[in-house]
């Protein structure tokens, strides 16, 4: 409760700064999912950007998730358990605990700062806070842009350092061992204006992980024991992928995005995302999207391991590190209310509502649904 | 279905009544015994899977860097011609946005999600 009044303090302090100021634009967001676990996670998002003085920019982002979790339908540890979805884990090696329901918050904030030069530069740094009650997390980045050729090419540089701590829940009083991991992000963005309708992108990143990277709670079975999961401390992953916009002349537009990933566990992926925006009469969007998402196991991940020691010592229950494929169907109405503004203070606002449809090859399926305004002023 | 070493009692603790295998010790077996994927028989032959395909990922960013260049030498769109680029539907700023709560969403669903700005929290198990 006094969390839920701090992040409500917080969104107040934002949404009473961009009533006092100029040059401002608010946007607000409620995101609802739930999936085919009955798993339930509402999330309240606020961001403020604020023009400070010249060539100056803040912005603040705070967010709330509530989640929802029933009670386990099999055994703590046993395949059929999902037990992490968007946001959140539960301690589910206790068979007491996986049998009740569960409910926890998590609160987010980020704040950034942003300086063009009027060269074409920009540089900026963020930091990102989150909490919940068995993790921290904490990030630190700086970004570096510039436009070249008239503004025809821009280059992009980030750099990130994450610093988390997982603290798991207390199980029947008995507290488990606290653990550290850290994050290093590299990130390369180079985008292009090919023509007056289209725009690319070509982009890589690298990130290395080091610490603890296991789920403290979830249970493998292994040499017919269960025992805790056990991954490498260690993961480089990097990711290639490119993106190609096009206005059409039907006042719509298309993009295409595509992605390549891999890394050093042994899991190798491709996604490919398409948005399809079509302008409804004079300025309602409809935006239909598709994702089909493929990847390959990690070298160490068994449906059954036969060895108490797992393969090279690792061993793992988790879904994500499995192979399958998954696809995602969505749809999109942005209504600005330009034309419809029955008050001054309306024009520009924009509202949202968006649905998607997840699911993937091992039966897991789930419902997104968001709705939010976006209020430039 | 009525199995030797259950009716023998060769086989404690799998057994139904009946002197059959239980449907899960069916379905165990049957993992056990199905063809490795091939990223797992790589590994069993001792390759490292990683190296062949960073090889690839180089290639393919420098043949895509290569393309790239050469479109950034001939292209010159002037800034009054930027009116469709400009469209609120061209915005990348609305889909960046999005982007830090479906990130969230879908590190939690796939192992290869995740791992930029704002993807920290969860359960620690991204």
């Amino acid at each position: 409760m006094k969390r839920m009044v701090v992040a409500g303090g917080l969104a107040g302090v934002v949404l009473a700064g961009a009533v006092l100021a100029a040059e401002q634009q608010v946007t607000a967001s409620m995101h609802t999912f739930t999936d085919s676990e009955d798993n339930r996670v509402e999330t309240w998002a606020v961001e403020l950007l604020q023009g400070l003085r010249e060539r100056w920019n803040l912005s603040l982002r705070g967010a709330l998730d509530r989640v929802l979790l029933p009670p386990l339908p099999g055994l703590p540890g046993s395949p059929e358990n999902v037990d992490a979805i968007t946001t959140a884990s539960r301690p589910v090696a206790s068979t007491t605990l996986s049998k009740e329901e569960y409910a926890k918050l998590r609160q987010e904030m980020v704040a950034g700062l942003k300086w063009s030069q009027p060269h074409g530069s920009r540089i900026g740094g963020s930091l990102y806070y989150s909490h919940e009650p068995d993790f921290i997390g904490r990030q630190v980045s700086g970004s570096l842009a510039h436009d070249f050729h008239q503004g025809n090419t821009n280059l992009a540089f980030g750099v990130a350092h994450g610093f988390d701590s997982i603290r798991p829940e207390p199980e029947e009083g008995v507290a488990g061992p606290q653990h550290q991991r850290q994050t290093e992000d590299l990130t390369c963005v180079w985008t292009q204006t090919v023509s007056p309708r289209t725009l690319t992108q070509l982009g890589f990143e690298t990130t290395w992980v080091h610490g603890f990277q296991s789920n403290p709670y979830r249970q493998v079975y292994a040499g017919g024991q269960r025992l805790p999961e056990r991954h490498p401390d260690r993961r480089l992953r990097q990711a290639l992928f490119a993106q190609i916009d096009r206005y059409l002349f039907t006042r719509s537009s298309v993009s295409l995005r595509a992605r390549y990933y891999d890394d050093d566990w042994g899991v190798h992926a491709g996604t490919f995302d398409a948005h399809l925006n079509q302008y409804v009469g004079e300025h309602l969007i409809v935006r239909y999207r598709y994702r089909y998402h493929l990847q390959t196991a990690a070298y160490f991940y068994r449906d059954l391991y036969t060895d108490p020691e797992g393969v090279d010592g690792y061993r793992t229950a988790d879904y994500k590190l499995d192979d399958f494929d998954s696809h995602l169907f969505g749809v999109k109405l942005s209504v600005p209310f330009e034309g419809l503004a029955v008050r001054p203070w309306m024009s520009g606002l924009v509202l949202d509502l968006k649905y998607e449809r997840y699911f993937d090859s091992k039966s897991f399926a789930a419902n997104v649904l968001e709705t939010g305004f976006t209020w430039p002023f | 279905m009525k199995d030797w070493a259950c009716l023998i009692g060769r086989r404690r603790g799998v057994c139904d009544a009946r002197g059959g295998v239980t449907r899960a010790q069916r379905a165990q077996e049957a993992r056990a015994a199905r063809v490795p994927s091939a990223p797992e028989r790589r590994m069993r032959a001792g390759e490292r899977p990683s190296r062949a395909s960073q090889t690839a990922l180089r290639h393919c960013w420098a043949a895509l860097a290569l393309v790239f260049l050469g479109v950034a030498g001939c292209a010159h769109v002037q800034p009054y011609q930027r009116e469709y680029l400009a469209d609120r539907i061209m915005d990348p700023a609305a889909a960046r946005r999005e982007l830090a709560s479906e990130r969230k969403m879908l590190s939690t669903r796939e192992g290869a999600a995740g791992g930029a700005l704002g993807a920290g929290g969860g359960c620690a198990c991204n």
